[in-house]
């Protein structure tokens, strides 16, 4: 028994390089092989280091259990990861509860989808794509829940970011998949900057950026704090797309069904909770920013409730039922209710799952099990206005994209004008010594070179 | 400009919606799928035409690619000589009048047709050259000689391009953004808002007061539109307070956009096709309002008021914007202009077609850079000619001319081996005429010669609106052709009447619980419980469904089988001749004696079973269940209206057991002996299982006979999933039938699979005639197999109802597909791993997007787009007589959306219905079969065993041994 708890470590490293390696060994194979790689070289590889990414943490959940003597918990130090002067990434690993059940949840779900899309995807030119991003989303997420510092969280968090992004515009050969992706894509790296400005902060202001060493946030002034858990709750606002960021979960149904359900019903949509619930001192030691995220996370999911009641298709529904839920969690993680989140978190994932995964037989359940005829709402009875301004908010989402867009439409004007200052600055400075201009700068009126 | 005017050439815009509603699609709620010709409004017009015409109207491709055909002739699939054939009936007698570099025109068009001429890319065409992928690499010095003499000129001439319809497409070539990305955005909405039909929770607000009204209330209301479109909200506000009708707005934002009356025709149906699958649906509850369950009054001129208000203000901004003019006609000429301005010509993409001649005549470099401008234009004259649709269209036709070529010799080939059937056979088996079902009447048939199989169309002659025992009301089981009269319905047997009514609550009642969990869980509340107290369980749930999806299934069946079964049923199919039975919707329940003898008798003589009856006759209607599959119904019975054939059938035998039915039908010519016993069975076609019906009711004399039948379907259905399996990459190639048949259990149980079968996929051949022309004959189950009894037939009265019932169901099937198949994002609906479910009436791919209609890519993706090849047992002149007095009939045929071929029912000469050539009008000719020997196997297995492509006919020779003379085995 020892020996198994022994493993922890190595269990530890497997849950996260398994897939890694997987995903690196066939984007090698698809580089150097002179012939299409076939569905079967990605899916036995991918498929591998699925399963021992999932039995690694299956272990590593029993050590933590206390099912191989002591109960496993606490920091596994590898190292350092990379130093820069003084400054240095600890490769440190964490076991505890929350760790724990979001790395067995990820896991067990990317497992399912991965065996659900074996059927799914047979055939389909994007087959190898699909499974290496698989792989990465695994890498990603297990690296995520392991991680016992901050920057190698980030690390995992980006590798979420990318392959979600990838995965809503797996049909790039269409215009609004690939729109829809860039607008996750940009969503998340806006939101990063809250987490990378947190981190720096964090390791300049408590000198580490261990997660066991953040309980020492308590100790600095609460100003400081505020601002700090106020960025790494604006992190976790793009990821878990919430208010006023929530326009890019709809279109993340643009990917294949199985990606749809384990990215935004699984685990993707519950990530930015999970970081929140890993850096609970900082928010702890922030009553302001706990305040900001129950509200946040309740109006987020009034919001939700009210879209999903008008949308008529049926990932629509869901991805906002979803979002109302994670709105919901938002709110009790702020509230300090955090073993309840986590425990809703993961009642919530399954479910979701499931629902995604049998999201194309609407039709077939409207025959078998019938529907009813929905009767005019109280409000359209009594407030007929009122329910049609509501109605009509809801259904087109309360325009939050295009308001967003609105709203950074002055930055990207200015970014436009100071592109042409920069290529007429550029054209003035090579005006003289560079006689062989480049046809496209040649063209540009606004270039003014020849 | 069109030339096909509805009755309102009047006015313009009423001709633009009459002419819309003839082209958008017309597909109806993707929950009872129909099969139909995606471009019926062309079915006018010959073929070619239409499907160019059509194809130009949607921007779509007629036809496969050049590419596709090019591979085709590569690989043997078009062979030298169609090509060859064809392409002399297209130049007739200029086909041997020399052109160029004394090449003959024929030799000409052969090399346009084999090589790449029509690059539009010259940067691409110098990489793939560089990169020795194409032609001109092979022979870099003819090639550079072609482009040093094309640039001498004289220049090919190109097409124009067509004038951009609408002033989005103007402003897309100006370079301004997509005004129908915001329009779209907002109309996707609510259309599926409006058009739901009961998905949502919530309502749109005023529904039924129209699409226009209800727009115009919610802007009322004080909702705003996107902002790019502003102020059409006010507009639209304005104009339903104003009372205004949508008729008048549309002229308001017509005046606007300025569109001169001359172009408003063209202009609306352009509009109205751009968001054609919502447009599409909007028309079809119009004009068919029984398929609408919400009961909308929906119309097509509402939806185009709403849509023209938005677009009206979006490209007044854009142009503004881009200090363009708005008048539509000023704007086309500005895009024009400007394509014209910016399109550079270049020597190399005219230097294609020059290369592939002059590489095809063997000449060197010298000979085409000193060739004389006479020469270099009558080339140019020569590719105009061979237009890329010209050389699509005579590949097409060779295309098809092959496999008609191989089917016709088989055909022929078979015949001396033709054997005459049992005095008595043990068992008779009548299934749908689906080409689906021909694996499992061949592998009936390779068993035994006294087992016979027959095909009819799958309603089996009984139209009706059928309510099952769980059925909330009737609905038709017959072609969409056929409205039905009577009303028949099942219900539970008199002793078990108790227990139906107690499972009816307990099944109401999971039932009701099913649908609050499902729209619990996506409330605020609802959904915080569900998480908690559900989620484990949908998690177990997934991982058992998802993991082992046939065996959790079954125990779910045998639970629910043991537990709570389904009570025995009968049909109420009988009513008094004098009592007529009027249900709440005006049809009697149940036939009369006479019309149940009618129909009876009927359907005998069409399948010409008319003696030599077996003790047991088994009719198998079919249908198909699968999961996780919207377009599941598509895989129904379509002689059923896309519905299951299975009450059919049940319905055809309960009124052929009835002995006063019996005497009715003998006194109607047909005598049925007193010791022959009909079953009714539902063949799955998915799971390939057979459910029989009414067994309770099946007499002791006829047992034994019946085992025998049921053993034999027993083992015919699992060799028809082994032949299945052979499509199926997932299943391994070393199955053996039993393993087959849970391969296939599996897939149609399968929460991921998105091909549970193949469905019509590959259908090429409708077969009307008797068995013995095809019995023994491997067609590949592609072939739909219509039996017809030439000699029991007086005067044509059966051949004339058989057409009129296959023709239009097998044309449709066939065209769909062909439609489906060349052009599958536009005419179908790509591949099915984003669609999302929308209103219960389709599918759109992912957030936001057009209603899709037509088939799935994974439905599709191994089909032969071919015309149906209809072979029939009957002279030219009959069929001229029918075909004259079938207007449908003379359409397809005439107008040749469908192939015929008269095969004479006693000298079994065949005539091919030919196009008009220079040689001989449109009509009958005679066809030729070739003598090489067809390959003889013993069993079909022998034949496809290990191969997945498509398989040319052979001669199963154990189909074809002779019943021993003592009569049943």
């Amino acid at each position: 028994m020892s020996a198994l708890r022994d493993l922890v470590p190595g269990c530890l490293v497997a849950t996260i390089a398994a897939p890694a390696a997987a995903v690196v060994c066939v984007a090698l194979i698809a580089l150097v092989s002179r012939e299409r790689t076939t569905e079967r070289v990605a899916l036995v590889l991918v498929g591998i280091a699925l399963a021992v990414s999932l039995a690694a943490s299956a272990i590593v959940a029993l050590a933590a259990c206390g099912l191989f003597g002591e109960a496993v918990t606490g920091e596994v130090d590898f190292g350092a990861w990379l130093s820069v002067g003084s400054y240095e990434v600890p490769a440190v690993l964490l076991v505890d509860t929350p760790a724990v059940v979001f790395s067995l949840l990820a896991a067990a779900l990317t497992a399912l989808v991965a065996r659900f899309s074996k059927t799914y995807l047979h055939r389909e030119p994007g087959f190898v794509r699909f499974y290496v991003l698989l792989g990465m989303f695994a890498a990603g997420t297990q690296l995520v829940a392991f991680a016992g510092a901050l920057d190698l969280m980030f690390a995992g968090w980006e590798l979420l970011g990318w392959s979600s992004a990838l995965f809503i515009g797996f049909f790039h050969e269409r215009a609004e998949p690939a729109r829809s992706s860039v607008r996750a894509f940009t969503t998340y790296r806006i939101c990063d900057i809250g987490f990378l400005l947190a981190i720096v902060a964090t390791h300049e202001l408590i000198g580490s950026t261990r997660i066991f060493a953040l309980p020492a946030a308590a100790l600095l002034p609460t100003s400081v704090t505020t601002a700090i858990a106020a960025m790494f709750l604006f992190a976790a606002l793009g990821k878990s797309a919430q208010l006023p960021f929530s326009g890019w979960l709809p279109r993340a149904m643009e990917g294949p069904t199985p990606s749809s359900a384990l990215f935004y019903g699984g685990v993707s949509v519950h990530a930015g909770l999970y970081l929140l619930l890993r850096v609970w001192p900082m928010l702890e030691a922030a009553p302001a920013v706990e305040f900001v995220g129950v509200a946040i996370g309740l109006s987020t999911a009034v919001y939700a409730t009210l879209v999903a009641r008008t949308n008529s298709d049926a990932k629509g529904t869901l991805a906002h039922a979803t979002l109302a839920q994670v709105g919901l969690m938002l709110a009790e993680i702020c509230a300090g209710y955090r073993e309840l989140a986590l425990l809703h978190l993961t009642g919530h994932a399954l479910l979701r799952v499931w629902q995604y995964l049998r999201a194309p037989n609407a039709i077939h359940d409207a025959h078998r099990i019938g529907h009813e005829h929905v009767v005019p709402s109280f409000l359209l009875r009594s407030r007929p206005h009122l329910a049609k301004r509501l109605y009509a908010a809801a259904l087109h989402r309360w325009r939050l994209d295009e308001r967003l867009d609105r709203a950074i439409a002055p930055v990207l004007w200015l970014a436009r004008k100071i592109d042409v200052v920069e290529r007429r600055l550029a054209a003035f400075v090579h005006a003289g010594d560079d006689s062989r201009t480049n046809d496209r700068r040649g063209q540009d009126p606004r270039g003014g070179a020849s | 400009m069109s030339t096909t005017r509805g009755p309102h050439s009047g006015d313009p815009v009423e001709a633009a919606l009459h002419r819309a509603a003839e082209v958008l699609p017309d597909q109806g709620p993707i929950g009872v799928f129909v099969h139909h010709n995606t471009l019926h409004a062309f079915q006018r017009e010959s073929f070619h035409d239409g499907v160019q015409r059509g194809a130009s109207l949607l921007s779509a491709r007629p036809y496969l690619e050049l590419d596709a055909y090019r591979k085709a002739f590569a690989s043997g699939r078009i062979e030298a000589q169609d090509l060859e054939a064809e392409l002399r009936c297209e130049l007739g007698d200029r086909a041997e009048s020399p052109v160029l570099l004394s090449m003959s025109r024929l030799e000409v068009w052969t090399a346009l047709m084999l090589a790449e001429v029509d690059a539009t890319d010259a940067v691409g065409l110098d990489f793939a050259i560089a990169a020795g992928t194409n032609g001109p690499s092979r022979d870099r010095a003819l090639w550079n000689a072609a482009v040093r003499r094309c640039e001498r000129g004289p220049m090919r001439t190109l097409p124009l391009p067509k004038a951009p319809p609408r002033h989005r497409d103007a402003l897309l070539l100006l370079g301004a953004a997509d005004p129908d990305e915001v329009v779209h955005g907002e109309l996707v909405r609510l259309c599926s808002a409006y058009l739901d039909q009961g998905q949502a929770q919530a309502v749109l607000p005023s529904r039924d007061r129209g699409f226009f009204v209800a727009v115009g209330e919610l802007h009322r209301s004080g909702a705003p539109v996107a902002f790019a479109c502003r102020p059409a909200d006010r507009d639209l506000a304005d104009f339903v307070a104003r009372g205004c009708s949508a008729r008048e707005v549309v002229d308001v934002c017509l005046s606007a956009l300025g569109v001169e009356a001359s172009m408003v025709e063209d202009f609306v149906v352009a509009t109205l096709l751009s968001l054609r699958g919502f447009a599409g649906m909007v028309s079809r509850f119009a004009r068919h309002p029984e398929d609408d369950r919400a009961h909308l009054h929906a119309s097509l001129l509402d939806f185009l008021a709403v849509r023209l208000c938005y677009e009206r203000r979006i490209v007044e901004r854009l142009c503004a914007e881009h200090g363009l003019p708005v008048a539509l006609d000023a704007l086309r000429h500005r895009a024009q202009d400007h394509a014209l301005a910016t399109a550079p010509r270049d020597a190399r993409l005219d230097a294609l077609p020059l290369f592939a001649v002059a590489h095809r005549a063997g000449v060197g470099p010298d000979r085409v850079a000193d060739l004389p401008e006479t020469e270099l234009a009558a080339l140019w004259q020569e590719a105009q000619a061979a237009s890329t649709v010209t050389r699509q269209r005579v590949f097409h036709e060779a295309y098809e001319r092959r496999y008609r070529r191989q089917i016709l010799d088989a055909l022929a080939q078979l015949r001396p081996h033709a054997v005459r059937g049992p005095s008595r056979p043990s068992a008779q088996f009548v299934f749908c005429i689906d080409e689906r079902e021909e694996s499992i009447r061949r592998a009936l048939e390779e068993q035994s010669p006294e087992l016979e199989t027959f095909g009819a169309a799958g309603f089996f002659g009984v139209a009706m609106d059928y309510q099952g025992l769980y059925d909330r009301e009737p609905a038709p089981h017959a072609p969409v052709v056929v409205i039905p009269a009577h009303e028949v319905h099942e219900s539970p047997v008199f002793t078990e009447r108790d227990w139906d009514a107690l499972r009816r609550r307990m099944r109401s009642a999971v039932h009701a619980v099913e649908r609050t969990t499902g729209k619990g869980s996506r409330g605020l509340l609802g959904g915080a419980g569900s998480s908690l107290l559900l989620g484990p369980l949908a998690g177990a749930a997934a991982a058992v469904r998802v993991l082992a999806p046939r065996w959790s299934m079954m125990l779910r069946d045998s639970i629910e089988r043991w537990l709570a079964p389904v009570p025995t049923t009968r049909l109420v199919s009988l009513r008094g001749n004098a009592i007529a039975l009027d249900g709440p919707r005006q049809k009697p329940i149940g036939f009369s004696l006479d019309e149940a003898a009618d129909r009876v008798a009927n359907t005998l003589k069409n399948l010409g079973l008319v003696r030599d009856f077996a003790p047991v006759v088994v009719v198998l209607g079919h249908g198909s269940t699968s999961l996780n599959n919207p377009h599941e119904s598509a895989h129904d019975c379509g002689a059923c209206g896309g519905r299951r054939g299975g009450a059919n059938a049940r319905l055809f035998a309960e009124l052929a057991n009835r002995l006063a039915v019996r005497h009715a039908v003998a006194e109607r010519g047909v005598q049925i002996p007193d010791d022959c016993w009909f079953v009714g069975a539902l063949h799955d076609t998915a799971d390939d299982s057979v459910r029989y019906y009414d067994l309770q009711a099946l007499p002791s004399h006829a047992a034994a006979a019946f085992d025998v039948a049921a053993a034999a379907l027993e083992d015919a259905r699992a060799r028809s999933a082994h032949e299945r399996c052979r499509r199926f990459e997932h299943a391994a190639a070393t199955l053996t039938p039993a393993q087959a048949l849970r391969h296939v259990e599996e897939r149609a149980r399968h929460l991921a699979q998105p091909r549970p079968e193949y469905g019509h996929c590959t259908n090429a051949i409708a077969v009307v005639g008797r068995r013995r022309l095809t019995r023994g004959l491997f067609l590949d189950r592609r072939a739909f197999l219509v039996s017809y009894d030439p000699t029991v037939d007086q005067d044509d009265v059966v051949l004339a109802r058989i057409l009129a019932a296959v023709g239009p169901v097998g044309a449709g099937i066939s065209l769909e597909y062909y439609f489906s198949s060349v052009d599958n994002e536009v005419f179908g609906c790509g591949t099915k791993l984003p669609h999302n479910v929308t209103g219960l009436i389709g599918v759109i791919n992912g957030h936001q997007g057009d209603l899709r209609t037509g088939l799935p890519l994974q439905m599709v993706e191994i089909h032969e787009p071919m015309r149906l090849l209809m072979i029939v047992e009957a002279t030219c002149d009959a069929l001229l007589r029918v075909a004259a007095r079938n207007p449908e009939v003379m359409e397809l045929v005439g107008n040749r959306w469908v192939q015929l071929v008269s095969v004479h029912p006693e000298t079994g000469a065949m005539h091919y219905f030919d196009k008009a050539t220079s040689q001989h009008p449109a009509g009958f000719v005679p066809y030729v079969p070739s003598d090489a020997p067809l390959r003889t196997v013993q069993t079909s297995a022998e034949w496809y065993e290990g191969r997945s492509e498509h398989l040319a006919p052979a001669i199963v020779a154990s189909a074809l041994r002779t019943a021993s003379p003592g009569g049943a085995a």
